[in-house]
């Protein structure tokens, strides 16, 4: 796969791939907290 | 008459279907044999699928899974020029990126883009067919976790979750796919790498006529409850749904699983009754929301007849196919609201304010009737718990279900179930209603207005995707807003849905007494029913009063 580096490094990109990861953190600290239960 | 005969075909395959793929598929996801081809994608992926998991084990496997697709299926858009059978499209911008990666891994397929002319041929099938595949396999995993943690005692472990993942792809949605597609294709759906081809109308007009890998995708976006269209007109579209049998075939498609996944519980707990008690809860649901959708969208629009100055036959026809009709949208419109799937052949958004407020209702009963893949069955034993706990308040005993007593732990867990989706809509669309940047995106003032932005949060967090339409939900406010309620209405409700699954798995199982409350019963089943219909309505009343309910009576 031929990635033009233009187009995956983005602002956008970083915005995306950074509120997906702070989603699934999110999520994982909620597994945490169920445990605590 | 006519749609007597379908409604009623429909529901007899149903009923056949039930018992034998509810039995394999008890047996094909908790069988300790190991088939060759999933030995080697274990070889592969470097799982043992003999190591058993804790819920917390199995939920971060689940998350970290679905974050790693997200992330895949982001990129594979945004590089889609780079990649072969882009068919000439640019790259799909970030936010919107990101409202698809974060919708097909939900299981959602919200689309806030036309499929035919923003995605090429191989994000189509490498990046959304394939989390069609196993989005719906996340979801039965889950539903058999939490079985498990019926059919357990004194268990610290719920299962494997990349063994359940692969079982569940392997042995059950691939070979029912495959055969739906080849019995599609048969019927005329289309199946090509074609480029759209342009030719010339009788009236002398140019039109593209698109082609694509569409068989292989329907049968998955159907049988998976995704609902995610090849094209934008979805299942309207005579490529994806070409005649009156596929559109049989597609409806069963996309309720036979959600059912029989209740007869997989029965088995798989020892007691087909069981099973049989929460076939007819969802069969309750279902039906009931087929038959009132129907009857509203029979009424003509008193809007039409006083523009045109007479009376109306064949009810609300606005936005529905000619060659489908009615009856047989209503049945669509209610079982893929009801099923979380939200593939469309008809325009939710000009049904009757009533016959529009149904669907949307079906929805707000958090997928149960009978829900999404997976999702369904573990979303209504949450509401089946919650069932057997008010009913033992009203007797004063601790409530007990299946040999496994309920506990304040396990309530919590249910609470916070109950409370996390209604939280993310109600609280979205609040803030859509006051934000600048939001209130540009309604096309219609007053109530419809609200009950459009109610209605895309509603699908988004309930991982529905349909679209009532008449928003314009490709800006960076929606894409961003709906595509974290997908992932948290998704992947939230997992966690703790496994989290109970876990908390029931360690208990020890108590004998039936007399006093036990007899979960087979016809009032067991009328009790889960109430208990559905009162939690939605005290949720959304509101919400639903300011919308679809003062529109229908004003």
């Amino acid at each position: 796969m031929r990635v033009r580096s233009r187009e995956v490094s983005s602002m956008g990109d970083v915005v995306f791939v950074a509120v997906t990861l702070v989603a699934f953190v999110a999520l994982v600290l909620l597994v945490r907290g169920v445990d605590r239960l | 008459m006519a749609a007597w005969i379908q409604l009623g075909t429909l529901s007899l395959l149903l009923v056949i279907a039930y018992r034998p793929l509810g039995d394999y598929m008890a047996w094909a996801l908790d069988s300790p044999r190991t088939l060759r081809i999933e030995r080697l994608v274990y070889r592969l992926a470097g799982v043992r699928p003999d190591v058993e998991q804790r819920w917390s084990g199995y939920a971060i496997s689940v998350l970290a899974f679905s974050a790693v697709s997200v992330v895949v299926l982001y990129l594979l858009q945004r590089v889609q020029p780079s990649l072969p059978l882009s068919l000439g499209f640019p790259g799909v911008e970030p936010s919107q990126a990101f409202n698809t990666a974060a919708s097909f891994t939900s299981n959602t397929n919200w689309q806030s883009y036309a499929g035919e002319t923003t995605m090429g041929h191989l994000v189509q099938m490498a990046g959304l067919a394939v989390q069609n595949f196993v989005s719906a396999a996340v979801g039965i995993a889950v539903a058999v976790a939490l079985i498990r943690g019926f059919t357990r005692t004194k268990s610290e472990t719920i299962g494997n979750f990349w063994a359940d993942l692969v079982r569940a792809t392997v042995r059950v949605l691939l070979p029912i796919a495959c055969i739906a597609a080849i019995v599609l294709l048969s019927q005329g759906a289309v199946q090509n790498f074609n480029e759209p081809r342009e030719v010339a109308t009788v009236q002398g007009a140019s039109q593209s006529i698109p082609g694509g890998p569409v068989a292989s995708q329907e049968s998955i976006k159907e049988l998976g409850t995704n609902g995610g269209g090849f094209y934008n007109a979805n299942s309207a579209h005579p490529f994806e749904n070409p005649n009156p049998v596929t559109n049989l075939l597609e409806i069963f498609l996309l309720l036979v699983i959600p059912f029989a996944l209740t007869g997989t519980f029965g088995k798989m707990v020892g007691n087909r009754r069981q099973g049989y008690a929460l076939a007819a809860v969802m069969a309750s649901l279902w039906l009931g929301s087929v038959l009132l959708t129907w009857a509203f969208e029979a009424q003509p629009n008193p809007q039409v007849e006083a523009v045109a100055g007479a009376t109306v036959e064949g009810g609300n026809m606005e936005g529905k196919e000619m060659r489908f009709g009615v009856p047989v949208s209503a049945a669509w419109a209610a079982s893929t609201t009801g099923t979380s799937t939200g593939a469309v052949i008809s325009s939710h958004d000009s049904m009757t304010p009533f016959g529009g407020g149904v669907v949307l209702v079906n929805m707000m009963l958090s997928e149960v009737s009978p829900g999404g893949v997976g999702s369904g069955l573990y979303g209504l034993l949450v509401l089946a718990v919650l069932a057997v706990f008010i009913a033992g308040l009203m007797v004063g005993r601790t409530p007990e279900y299946l040999g496994k007593k309920i506990e304040p732990t396990d309530m919590k867990l249910v609470s916070l179930y109950i409370l996390l989706v209604p939280a993310m809509v109600l609280v979205l669309t609040g803030i859509a209603v006051v934000l600048d940047a939001a209130v540009t995106s309604i096309f219609n003032p007053g109530p419809h207005g609200l009950s459009e932005v109610l209605y895309a949060f509603t699908s988004g967090a309930n991982n529905n995707g349909s679209a009532f339409g008449g928003l314009s939900a490709n800006t960076t406010f929606f894409n961003t807003a709906i595509g974290l309620a997908m992932l948290i209405g998704r992947f939230g409700s997992i966690v703790l849905v496994l989290g109970l699954a876990g908390s029931l798995a360690r208990k020890q199982q108590v004998p039936e007494t007399s006093g036990t409350f007899p979960t087979t019963s016809p009032l067991f089943v009328g009790l889960v029913i109430g208990v559905i219909v009162i939690v939605a309505a005290l949720t959304y009343f509101p919400a639903l009063s300011l919308g679809p309910l003062v529109e229908g009576l004003s």
